[in-house]
C-alpha cells in the first residue's frame, strides 16, 4: 500500500512539513492511520476514510479525496459517504430532555422499561425508483440522519449527515470516475444540505 | 412586473416602466446588459427573430440575463433565437452562455474561428475532466461543446457550430411577402407559413456578418491558445483567458437601412490586417454607416480608433459600453469618457464605473479581521444595468435605461 | 431558513469525513485476523509506531491481537478500532469562508477573485500582502492559484479563545502526460463527431 504522508507529500496533496510531522499509528501493507494536525486517514485494502474536525479543511479535504483517486483513477470505487456531523451545546439541561423526547416520546415505553432515554436515532431518505435506491437529488444512494446525546459535550446533541452515494456503473473495469464526478458536481449541494438539515433539525427540537 | 400565474424560471431585478413590454413585431432592438464584470446583448431584428450575443448572469438572481430579459417580455427561446454568438472565450462575455445555449433549442451557435481548433477543445476537456481548476470560460464553453453534442444524439441535422471569420455572412434573411399578404395566406395555410425563421420572415433585407476576426489574428490566438495546454509535470492551476482580444468576433447588423456595429472586446493591436485597422482596410466589409455603436473592450483608449467613428458610423451615433473592473484595471476610464463624450452626445453605460464597486457588509468580528488581513476589498457587480434601444424603420431611437444604467453624454 | 445565531454560537465541534469503499464494507480490523496466529506480539506492535492517547500499548495489543473475542467468532462486530483521537487539537470555527483565485501577482501583493462559501452567489476582489500567505505556500502564489480564506475563531485545547483568519492554497497532483494525452484523444473524437471544423 501506498498511501505514507510522504507519499501524499510528493504528489504534491499536502504540504511537505506536515508529512514530516505526521503522527503515525500504523503504516502496514493492509492498513495505514496517520494524523495531521487537521486530517485523520485510515486506509485499508477496502476503504478510504479522511477526517477532518476543523472547518476551513473542509474543502482541501475534499481536494485531496478528490486528488487522490485522480492519480488512482482505476481503484473501482462503488461506494461514498459524505458525512458531515456537529456536536451542539444545549442551553440547558430541560431543553436537551425536551430534544430527546420530541424525538422519541416516552409513552410507549411506559411500564416496559424503567427510566428510558433516547441513545441514538437514525432516519433515512430514499426513494424507490426504477427498481433503485436513489436520493432526493436523483443519484444512487440515501441520505441518512442520526441524533445522539453529545459524549462531547453535556448537555449537548450529536447530529450527524450521511450523504451516501453509490456507483451505477459496478462493471469490472470501472474505476472511480464516476464516483468522483458525483463528488465534484455534487459538492456544494450536498454540502449546503447538510447544514439546512442539521440546523433546521436544531430549531425544532430545540424550540 | 406584471404578476403571472406561472413560477419565473429566470428571475432579474431588473424592472421598470414598460421593461417588459416586448418590442413590435417591425421594431429593431438591441438591448445590453451589463452587471459591471460581464455584458450581453440582446438584438431583435423583426418578427420574433433574436440573436443573444455574449452573456453575463443576473448578480442578484443567478440568471442567465439574455433567458431572463426574454422571458420577462414573454419571449420563448427555444424557437425566437437564431443564433447565439460568442464574440470570444473570456470569462467576461460567456457567463451563464452554457444554459442559455441549453434553453434555445433551436438556435446556431456561432464562435471565433481562433476556436476551431484541436488544442481548444483539448483545453476544455483536460480542464473540465482531469481538473478542479477550469476557470469559467472553459466550463461555459465545455457546456455548449457537450450540448452541441447531445443535439447531435438526438438527431439534429443541423447542430455543427459556425465560425466567424472577417466578411463572413452569418445570417441572412430575404424581404418577405407583405403583411397582408401574409395575413391571407395565414388563414389558409397557416402552417406553411411557420418557417424555420421564426414566426415569419422580415419585410425588409437582414443581413448579420462578422468583420472580423482576420486569418492574421485568427493564426496568432490559435497560437495563443496552444500555449495555455497543460504540459507534463505542470500545476495545475485555473484556466484563465487572456488578452489581447484580437480574435473577437465584431458584428455587422443590417435591418433594411439600419446598420449596427457590436464591437465585442476587439482592440487595435497595430497591425494593418488584424484589429480595428484590418476592418477598415477590408475591401469585402459591408458598406454603409452604422446609426448604433456598441464601443468595443469597455471604451478603453486600446480599442479606439478614429477612422472607425469617421467613417464606419454616422455622425452622433448611438453609442453604448459597459464598464469593466478587473484588478487593477478599471474601464471606462475618465479619459475614455470625455473622448466618447466628444464624440456623440448620445452615450450611455451600463453602469456607472463608480457603483461597479461597493463593500460587503459582515458582522464586526468578521468585517473587523478582513480589514487586518487586506489592503482592501470590494464587492463585484453588485447591480446590473440595462440599455435598451429600440427604433422602427425610418423612425427615431428611443432609448430606455433600467437597473443602474445611466446617460455618459 | 437557518437560525444565524445557532449557527453562529453554540457549536463546538464539526465534523466533515469522507468514507469511500471499493467493496462490501469489511471492518479494517478483521484484516488483522490473519496475522494473528502469525505474528508474534513484538512484530505487532511494531507496526504501531505511535500509539494513540487514549490506549495504552498493553491494551492497544490486546485489542489488536485478542480482542474481545471477536476474533474467533466471524460475522460478529469486531475488534475496536486503533482508535486515531488527537488528545491536543486546536479547533477553529469558521464565522466566514471563501475560495479565492489569484488574477494579479505584484511585487509583494497579490489580487484575488473571492467567491463567498458562507453567503453563495457574492463575488469580490481583494489585494492581499504576500506575508499573509504562509512560507510554504508561497510558492503557489501565481495567477490561476486556488485558495481558502478562512475566518472565525481559534480556541485552543486548553480553551482559549482569539480571532484568526488562515488563509491555504489548493494542492492538487500535477498535470501528468497520459492525462493530456487522453484528453487530447477525447477531444478529437468530440471534434469529429460534433463537426467542431
Amino acid at each position: 500500500m501506498i498511501f505514507q504522508p510522504a507519499w501524499f507529500a510528493a504528489e504534491g496533496l499536502i504540504k511537505k512539513i506536515e508529512a514530516e510531522k505526521a503522527t503515525v499509528q500504523i503504516i502496514h501493507p493492509d492498513v495505514v492511520v496517520f494524523s495531521l494536525e487537521w486530517l485523520q486517514l485510515e486506509i485499508t485494502k477496502e476503504r478510504f476514510v479522511a477526517r477532518t474536525s476543523q472547518e476551513p479543511y473542509d474543502e482541501p479535504l475534499r481536494d485531496l479525496v478528490i486528488g487522490t483517486f485522480s492519480l488512482l483513477r482505476h481503484t473501482p470505487i462503488r461506494q461514498m459517504g459524505i458525512n458531515r456531523s456537529m456536536h451542539f451545546l444545549v442551553d440547558n439541561e430541560e431543553k436537551w430532555h425536551a430534544a430527546g423526547y420530541k424525538l422519541a416520546p416516552k409513552e410507549p415505553w411506559e411500564g416496559i422499561l424503567k427510566r428510558s432515554g433516547l441513545i441514538s436515532l437514525t432516519i433515512q431518505e430514499d426513494e424507490r425508483k426504477d427498481g433503485e435506491v436513489v436520493r432526493s437529488d436523483g443519484l444512487k444512494g440515501f441520505t441518512r440522519v442520526k441524533v445522539e446525546p453529545s459524549v462531547k459535550i453535556l448537555p449537548g446533541l450529536f447530529i450527524e449527515v450521511n450523504n451516501h452515494f453509490e456507483a451505477r456503473d459496478t462493471s469490472p473495469s470501472a474505476g472511480c470516475v464516476e464516483i468522483m464526478t458525483v463528488l465534484k458536481q455534487s459538492w456544494e449541494a450536498s454540502y449546503k444540505r447538510s447544514e439546512e438539515i442539521i440546523y433546521s433539525l436544531l430549531e425544532r427540537l430545540l424550540k | 412586473m406584471p404578476l403571472r400565474a406561472e413560477p419565473k424560471n429566470y428571475e432579474t431585478s431588473l424592472t421598470g416602466n414598460n421593461f417588459t413590454i416586448a418590442p413590435d413585431t417591425d421594431e429593431i432592438e438591441v438591448s445590453i446588459f451589463g452587471p459591471g464584470y460581464g455584458e450581453s446583448i440582446l438584438l431583435h431584428v423583426g418578427f420574433n427573430n433574436w440573436f443573444i450575443i455574449d452573456s453575463c448572469i443576473d448578480p442578484h438572481s443567478k440568471a442567465p440575463m439574455p433567458l431572463a430579459y426574454l422571458e420577462a417580455i414573454n419571449v420563448n427561446p427555444a424557437v425566437s433565437v437564431r443564433q447565439i454568438i460568442a464574440t470570444h472565450w473570456h470569462d467576461d462575455h460567456i457567463r451563464g452562455l452554457g444554459q442559455t445555449f441549453k434553453a434555445c433549442a433551436s438556435a446556431e451557435f456561432v464562435l471565433s474561428s481562433a476556436l476551431n481548433s484541436d488544442e481548444f477543445i483539448t483545453l476544455a476537456v483536460a480542464y473540465n475532466t482531469r481538473s478542479m481548476a477550469e476557470g469559467i470560460g472553459s466550463k461555459e464553453m465545455w457546456t455548449v461543446i457537450n450540448e452541441i453534442s447531445d443535439r447531435k444524439k438526438n438527431g439534429a441535422t443541423s447542430s455543427a457550430p459556425k465560425f466567424a471569420i472577417a466578411n463572413l455572412p452569418l445570417w441572412r434573411s430575404s424581404p418577405g411577402v407583405t403583411a397582408s399578404t401574409r395575413h391571407l395566406f395565414k388563414k389558409i395555410f397557416k402552417a406553411l407559413l411557420r418557417s424555420s425563421s421564426g414566426d415569419s420572415a422580415p419585410t425588409h433585407a437582414c443581413s448579420i456578418h462578422a468583420l472580423s476576426p482576420s486569418d492574421t489574428a485568427v493564426l496568432a490566438a490559435k497560437l495563443d491558445i496552444a500555449k495555455l495546454l497543460p504540459t507534463d509535470r505542470a500545476p495545475k492551476r485555473a484556466l484563465i483567458a487572456t488578452s489581447p482580444n484580437r480574435a473577437a468576433v465584431v458584428i455587422w447588423a443590417s435591418i433594411g437601412e439600419y446598420n449596427i456595429l457590436l464591437g465585442a472586446d476587439l482592440e487595435e493591436i497595430g497591425d494593418s490586417s488584424s484589429g480595428w485597422t484590418g476592418i477598415l482596410n477590408s475591401s469585402l466589409r459591408p458598406s454603409g454607416r452604422a446609426t448604433y455603436f456598441k464601443i468595443p473592450h469597455h471604451g478603453s483608449i486600446t480599442a479606439h480608433n478614429s477612422d472607425v467613428w469617421s467613417n464606419m458610423l454616422h455622425a452622433k451615433p448611438v453609442a453604448t459600453l459597459t464598464p469593466y473592473v478587473n484588478g487593477s484595471t478599471r474601464l471606462p476610464t475618465n479619459a475614455d469618457i470625455n473622448r466618447i463624450s466628444s464624440l456623440t452626445n448620445r452615450a450611455f453605460a451600463t453602469t456607472p464605473p463608480e457603483r461597479t464597486v461597493t463593500v460587503k457588509r459582515r458582522s464586526g468580528i468578521v468585517d473587523k479581521t478582513i480589514k487586518e488581513t487586506v489592503r482592501n476589498i470590494k464587492q463585484l457587480y453588485p447591480s446590473i444595468g440595462h440599455v435598451r434601444m429600440r427604433v422602427k424603420p425610418g423612425g427615431e431611437e428611443r432609448i430606455e435605461l433600467f437597473g443602474s444604467a445611466y446617460r455618459l453624454s | 431558513m437557518i437560525n444565524t445565531m445557532l449557527k453562529r454560537t453554540n457549536y463546538k465541534w464539526k465534523d466533515m469525513q469522507f468514507d469511500l469503499s471499493w467493496s462490501e464494507q469489511v471492518s479494517s480490523h478483521e484484516l488483522i485476523r490473519p496475522f494473528k496466529g502469525d505474528l508474534p506480539k513484538q512484530n505487532i506492535m511494531s507496526y504501531v509506531s505511535q500509539p494513540a492517547s487514549e490506549v495504552s500499548s498493553c491494551a492497544l495489543y490486546e485489542n489488536v491481537y485478542l480482542g474481545t473475542g471477536a476474533l474467533e467468532e466471524p460475522g460478529k462486530e469486531p475488534i475496536p478500532t486503533v482508535k486515531q483521537t488527537i488528545a491536543t487539537q486546536n479547533q477553529f470555527i469558521s464565522l466566514q469562508k471563501w475560495q479565492g483565485i489569484v488574477v494579479e501577482v505584484k511585487k509583494d501583493a497579490f489580487i484575488a477573485k473571492l467567491i463567498d462559501l458562507t453567503e453563495r452567489g457574492v463575488e469580490e476582489e481583494a489585494e492581499f500582502s504576500i506575508e499573509e500567505v504562509s512560507d510554504d505556500d508561497k510558492e503557489l502564489v501565481m495567477p490561476g492559484s486556488v485558495f481558502y480564506w478562512n475566518i472565525g475563531h481559534q480556541i485552543s485545547y486548553q480553551g482559549q479563545q482569539t480571532r484568526a483568519s488562515m488563509i491555504r492554497f489548493r494542492r492538487l497532483p500535477v498535470w501528468r502526460k497520459e492525462e493530456i494525452d487522453a484528453a487530447k484523444s477525447r477531444a478529437q473524437k468530440l471534434r469529429d463527431f460534433i463537426n467542431w471544423k
